[in-house]
């Protein structure tokens, strides 16, 4: 059996230094490189299945320019047999339709008998190039993938999808078939030295575009069907359950949070007294807003 | 550019009623239908609800496809994938937006495929321009940064929207329109589908592992004594939430090491957090950097928690939460 | 008249004894052979230098000096004095029996060895130092049987004890007998200060000759049996370290206390999995070990009941060499067939014990016979990390958070500089240069109860004058926690970047604001070639203050207690802060009960800042039970980890008008 995992190397920006607006007030080192969080919990899905039985192999593919490698080093340094580089320096440019396009004649040489990957990566947030790879491979997709076991004389695999308020539902699926995942109570594994030092000196297979029947990039663009007008700092949300003081986004409350500066002037929420009548129309707001109250 | 404006809005059910968030979600279609002279119609596959063509119709849809069938009490990807491929093909609508949840997120991929409609996920916002063009802006990076999507193309597009950046403003509305049902067509029962649903398991937020809750009552040493965790308890049961806490009690034996946040404890990523007698240490505050809304009870109006939850309410927790479960459950009972 | 010992003993008899013997010493000294050839086959460290001076100097002073012993030594704890008493007698008695029973009666040239001057000022020496050891011997009947110290316990051969004890005692009574009789037989003509008070008594005996006769005969096979008996015994007991304890001190080179060995990333030792794994001095500490105790009685962990016991833990180890060596007596239930093989050493020492370990060293400082537990269960930790990639999963966020950040809170290297935005404090590039370094390390960059200190510190120093950068978005972790953590790739990884980046920078020295950043950047970055001038801001700060550069003002009377964090105090010596605190006007340092480089640790080192507690009492909690006992206003120290997990301690204790601070805090106040 022959498992193929997505890995994305992303680029995430983890915080904004800069000074220049221009670039989103980003500077070089605010950028992280790093193996997409979810797609290392997917390779930890396909590891635990090779490490429940014999003959399997996993294979991890990445696409993307020269960054992308370090994240198939990693999951070369996790377990994985084989890692394959499809190069391709225009990734940002490039929509899922197109990207899935890549991947799919990859795939297809390969011929995996399952497919995992992240549902979404943190960089772009689309969740958008498993389930259109699975249909340009005209096999089942199935997302939100926490517990993963292959049955039924390896025709057959069994998945728990997770669906809100950590509710599963239970679905069967044929092979080959690609699934989605997200992280449960996963903890993927950390390499062991022998993993580091094996992903250091192992050969990563790079592939181009034009090793998968595309000529020229020109054809990739073509298979676009959005694009990215901008990029902006966050827009506050529109304001009723939460307090309207509470202007920030999720990634500014955080750093408010945790480095506790306050020197920066920005506010939290709003404070207000208990047991006051504001206390309980706010309340009823935010667990109207969760889904817990209905009115 | 597409010529019959239609705006349809994909409904999901919850607990024999229509969402609050699809209702929001209809909300924010009229008001995209009234910007670009379109007109908004709604999608809903599930068994029958009281209603449902006067809640969409109150929101301005003048149409209501609808696909009713009592078996359809769970998400079946398949199943709904081919019921609305036929609709949209047939209609060609020029937008379809549903909610960023397991079901929006799991079927409007498959359909933007298989059409070959441009589909932008996790939405927080679109704008309408002069030419009446789309624009989509989304979070990415955490929410860190903003994008702007732009789809290519004349044809349908698709959008799946953020529900947390939705915002319903029903107390204004006078509108009793009814919309129109329109049945959609029936599928064959018989089709071997490659994906089936077999079962479905309820979570039960008592036992549940706290990385994976999304809905998290954490209590910190403002407790006091054990007994008082009782009525936590009983609100975390009424919002079915898991309880987490501090080291501080885990070390006193009122939580299990499992339960404990932070540094050299777990760290979490609920969408609700509830924080009740917490300073919010670094330590502590480790855990919970990936937490969506927060909302923190304190005694003290300087503690620094409050300084950085969305919702800080100044009280003695072992006072108000007594009071909050009341006001729960009047509230329940009143719905 | 009897004239010779010939006499009195048959030849068959001294022929049976010595052949006994003979057959004993050469079964002894077998063990002890594949004891050696065990050592032998020991990793190879790599050779420190050391001058052959400084080996000898240690030696003597440590081992016939017994400096270790009789440093501890207190009216409540004499046990020093005794150990003096027993090595000391033990040597002499040794070469007693060598000369003057083996040589003497063996080869029956008593007359030889006897008459002269040198032999009866020895046998005096002799004779004086067998009623020393008696004294010594009832002492430890009464500590080990009324005292009971804990640290002796859990399962000290304490059975055995009474047995050796005992013999001993008789040994030494055959001794004094035998000497009186030979004079009362007039085969020598001195008898020694005891033997001849028994002469004397002898003499007076009515029946004299035969049942004196009788009662040599009797004396001198119970003393050659019991001999024999020693012999046999002594390899496979903890008395083996009267032969290996002393070379294990020849071995021990002066290396920093804090500092960890490397790992060659092309080698194949990857930590501690098997017997293979140990390095000959590793294995020589084994047998070096006493048993005394007295790394358990000084280990915070143990204290506060955690599953730890550094003695334990050599125990353990030293049992699992013995099994794969086939050394276990039959008496401690005999080999099992115990193997060398990986999954052995995890089944040795535990989990918790292995992680309740703070790394801070006390047990090293304790210990007599110059062995360290904390090289052991970093290279356990090791196994487990970079073998077997096993341990609690906090402990992957915190790696995770490393590689991906470079800092241990997680929060990116383009944060670092932070902290200090708007205080226009200057950043080293490749194109400027500045006469000092502040180092500024994860705690200070990133946590907010010491981003204030940082500040601070640049503030005083500053104020002194001194030319001070930082290296802003340079800096990495210094990788202590990865390499206390046993995770040495990853700490090796950040130990090159860091230099990499440090050599293209122009400065003299670095101060850095936490011990932990100081001991790795001073004592383990020449490991990587990374040879640096480090100090600590308390070193400068001393130097400031006592040249008048910096002149703290009055303040508020205040009485403050001050801790040494051990990886400054222990593990480097460095107990400025106390001088500095102590020049403070205003303030009145406190009196601690363990302090200066006796420190009692924090309970944060060792990573144990990002892991579950492992059980039992809490270290910080005890720690801040002694510094407060005398009231102090403040508790002050000078490590970020200590400072939160005191802070942490005085809060669980409900202590609530006791502060914790920095000594910055406390010295920026004041100028
Ligand atoms: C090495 C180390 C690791 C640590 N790791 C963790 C970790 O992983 N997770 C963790 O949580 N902590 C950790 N801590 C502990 C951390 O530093 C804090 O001490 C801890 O988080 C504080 O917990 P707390 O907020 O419950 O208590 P406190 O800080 O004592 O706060 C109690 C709060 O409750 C409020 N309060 C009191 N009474 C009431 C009332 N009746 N009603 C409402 N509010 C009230 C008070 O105003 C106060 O703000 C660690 C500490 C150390 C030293
Ligand atoms: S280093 Fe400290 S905590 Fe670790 S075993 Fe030694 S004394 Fe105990
Ligand atoms: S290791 Fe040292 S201190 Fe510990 S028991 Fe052995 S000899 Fe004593």
């Amino acid at each position: 059996m022959k498992i193929g995992v997505l890995t994305k190397t992303v680029g995430f920006v983890n915080a904004q230094t800069g000074t220049d607006s221009g670039t989103n007030y980003i500077c070089p080192e605010d950028i992280i490189r790093m193996l997409n969080p979810l797609d290392e919990v997917a390779l930890e899905y396909a590891l635990e299945i090779k490490d429940r039985s014999v003959g399997v192999k996993v294979v991890a593919v990445s696409l993307g320019d020269r960054s992308a490698e370090e994240g198939l080093r990693r999951a070369l340094a996790m377990g994985v047999d084989e890692a394959i580089h499809i190069r391709c320096e225009e990734l940002g440019q490039l929509d899922a339709m197109a990207t899935s396009a890549l991947l799919a004649r990859a795939c297809e040489r390969e011929g995996f008998d399952l497919i995992l990957c992240g549902d979404t990566s943190i960089d772009d947030n689309d969740g958008l190039e498993g389930p259109y790879l699975a249909g340009r491979l005209a096999i089942p997709h199935i997302s939100r993938a926490v517990k993963v076991s292959v049955g039924g004389n390896r025709q057959l695999l069994e998945v728990e999808r997770v669906v809100e308020r950590g509710d599963r539902q239970l679905m069967q699926c044929s092979l080959p078939a690609l699934l989605t995942v997200q992280k449960g109570s996963t903890v993927p594994r950390y390499p062991t030295l022998a993993g580091f030092l094996h992903a250091e000196s192992s050969h990563v297979r790079v592939l181009n575009p034009a090793d998968l029947e595309f000529a020229r990039n020109v054809t990739l663009f073509s298979l676009n069907t959005t694009r990215i007008a901008a990029r902006s700092n966050p827009k506050p949300k529109k304001q009723r359950g939460v307090a309207e003081r509470s202007r920030l986004s999720a990634a500014e409350r955080i750093d408010l949070m945790v480095s506790r500066d306050a020197t920066k002037g920005k506010e939290g929420g709003t404070i207000i007294d208990g047991l006051s009548e504001e206390m309980f129309t706010r309340l009823d707001d935010i667990l109207e807003e969760a889904g817990i109250l209905k009115r | 550019m597409n010529a019959n404006k239609e705006i349809w809005v994909l409904l999901e059910a919850d607990d024999k009623k229509i969402s609050r968030q699809s209702l929001a979600l209809l909300e924010e279609g009229e008001r995209l239908a009234s910007e670009c002279n379109g007109q908004l119609q709604a999608v809903f596959l599930g068994p029958a609800i009281e209603g449902i063509g006067r809640e969409a119709g109150s929101r301005g849809a003048g149409t209501l496809h609808q696909y009713v069938d009592e078996g359809l009490r769970q998400y079946d990807p398949l199943f709904y994938e081919q019921v609305l491929l036929d609709l949209l093909k047939e209609r060609q609508p020029f937008l379809l937006l549903a909610l960023s949840s397991s079901l929006g997120a799991d079927l409007l991929p498959r359909l933007s495929f298989k059409l070959g409609a441009p589909l932008v996920t996790n939405c927080a916002e679109i704008e309408v321009l002069e030419n009446g063009e789309l624009h989509f802006i989304k979070p990415v990076q955490k929410g860190r940064l903003f994008s702007t999507v732009q789809c290519k193309g004349e044809g349908m597009r698709m959008v799946t929207f953020l529900p947390e950046r939705l915002s319903s403003c029903e107390a204004s509305r006078t509108n009793e329109a009814e919309a129109e049902l329109s049945e959609m067509k029936r599928l064959a029962a018989d089709t071997v589908q490659p994906v089936r649903v077999t079962g479905f398991l309820k979570a039960d937020h008592r036992t549940m592992d706290i990385t994976e809750a999304e809905i998290i009552v954490a209590i910190g040493r403002g407790l006091g004594s054990k007994e008082n965790l009782r009525a936590i308890e009983s609100f975390a049961d009424q919002i079915g939430g898991a309880i987490g806490g501090t080291r501080p009690m885990v070390d006193e034996g009122i939580l299990p090491y499992e339960r404990q946040i932070g540094q050299t404890g777990k760290r979490v990523a609920p969408r609700l957090i509830f924080l009740f007698g917490i300073s919010g240490a670094t330590e502590f505050v480790q855990g919970i950097a990936a937490a969506g809304t927060s909302v923190a009870i304190n005694i003290d109006s300087q503690s620094p928690i409050l300084k950085s939850v969305d919702l800080g309410i100044v009280g003695d927790l072992n006072v108000l939460t007594p009071r909050i479960v009341q006001h729960i459950s009047t509230v329940m009972k009143r719905a | 008249m009897i004239s010779g010992v010939e006499s009195v003993l048959t030849s068959p008899e001294r022929l049976a004894l010595f052949l006994l013997l003979g057959v004993v010493a050469l079964m002894a000294a077998w063990t002890v052979c594949r004891r050696c050839a065990l050592i032998g086959q020991g990793r190879s460290v790599a050779p420190v230098d050391e001058p052959s001076g400084g080996r000898l100097k240690r030696f003597l002073l440590y081992v016939p000096g017994q400096l270790s012993n009789l440093r501890g030594v207190s009216l409540s704890d004499p046990a020093g004095i005794q150990h003096l008493v027993l090595f000391w007698g033990g040597i002499i008695l040794s070469l007693y029996y060598l000369i003057f029973f083996i040589v003497g009666d063996g080869f029956g040239v008593q007359n030889l060895v006897r008459e002269n001057f040198p032999a009866r000022i020895f046998l005096a020496v002799t004779e004086i130092l067998g009623v020393l050891l008696l004294v010594a011997l009832a002492w430890g009947v009464f500590r080990r049987t009324v005292l009971r110290p804990g640290r002796l316990g859990p399962d000290f051969e304490g059975g055995l004890f009474l047995g050796i004890t005992l013999s001993a005692a008789v040994l030494l009574f055959c001794l004094f007998s035998l000497e009186g009789l030979r004079f009362t037989f007039k085969v020598t003509s001195y008898a020694g200060p005891v033997s001849g008070l028994l002469a004397g008594w002898f003499m007076g005996i009515s029946d004299g000759p035969d049942s004196l006769a009788s009662l040599f005969h009797i004396a001198w096979w119970v003393q050659g049996v019991i001999l024999a008996c020693f012999m046999f015994y002594v390899p496979y007991s903890s008395h083996q370290h009267a032969l290996f304890a002393p070379f294990n001190i020849f071995a021990s080179s002066p290396q920093p206390t804090g500092r960890l060995s490397v790992i060659a990333m092309d080698d194949s030792y990857r930590g501690l999995s098997g017997v293979k794994d140990f390095t000959w001095k590793q294995l020589l500490e084994f047998y070096g070990c006493t048993q005394c105790g007295k790394c358990q009685d000084a280990c915070p962990a143990n204290a506060a009941g955690k599953p730890l016991s550094p003695k334990k833990v050599i125990q353990d180890l030293r049992i699992w060499v013995d099994e794969t060596g086939n050394l276990v007596p039959f008496w401690k239930g005999g080999n099992k067939g115990g193997n060398g093989n990986c999954a052995d050493a995890a089944g040795r020492v535990s989990d918790e014990e292995l992680w309740s370990c703070t790394t801070c060293m006390a047990c090293v400082q304790a210990c007599p016979a110059f062995i360290s537990s904390v090289d052991k269960i970093v290279d356990l930790r090791r196994d487990r990390v970079l073998s077997r990639s096993r341990f609690f999963p906090e402990l992957t966020n915190l790696f995770r958070d490393l590689e991906n950040f470079g800092d241990v809170f997680g929060r990116s290297r383009s944060r670092r500089e932070d902290w200090a935005v708007g205080r226009s404090v200057k950043v080293l590039t490749s194109d400027n240069q500045a006469d000092t370094l502040f180092w500024v390390g994860c705690q200070a960059a990133f946590h907010d109860r010491h981003q204030k200190s940082a500040t601070s510190l640049v503030k005083v120093l500053r104020r002194a004058g001194v030319d001070l950068a930082i290296m802003g978005k340079g800096e990495l972790c210094c990788g202590d926690p990865m390499r206390r953590l046993g995770n040495e790739y990853q700490y090796q990884n950040f130990v090159r970047r860091n230099i990499e980046q440090l050599k293209k920078l122009r400065f003299k020295r670095i101060v850095t604001y936490c011990p932990h950043c100081y001991n790795t950047l001073k004592n383990e970055y020449p490991q990587f070639d990374g040879k640096f001038e480090v100090v600590h801001y308390t070193e400068l700060l001393g130097d400031l203050i006592s040249s008048g550069k910096l002149s703290p003002k009055k303040s508020e009377p205040v009485k403050v207690a001050y801790h040494d964090p051990c990886y400054l105090a222990r593990g480097n010596g460095v107990v400025k802060g106390r001088e500095i605190l102590a020049s403070l006007p205003g303030t009145t340092p406190l009196e601690v009960e363990r302090s200066g480089e006796k420190t009692f640790c924090c309970g944060g080192g060792g990573g144990a800042m990002w892991m579950r507690d492992t059980g039992g009492a809490k270290i910080n909690e005890m720690r801040v039970k002694e510094l407060a006992k005398d009231n102090p206003g403040i508790i002050a120290t000078s490590c970020p980890y200590c400072v939160v997990m005191l802070e942490d301690g005085a809060r669980s204790l409900g202590l609530e008008n006791v502060k914790c601070k920095d000594l910055i805090e406390l010295v920026s106040e004041m100028v």
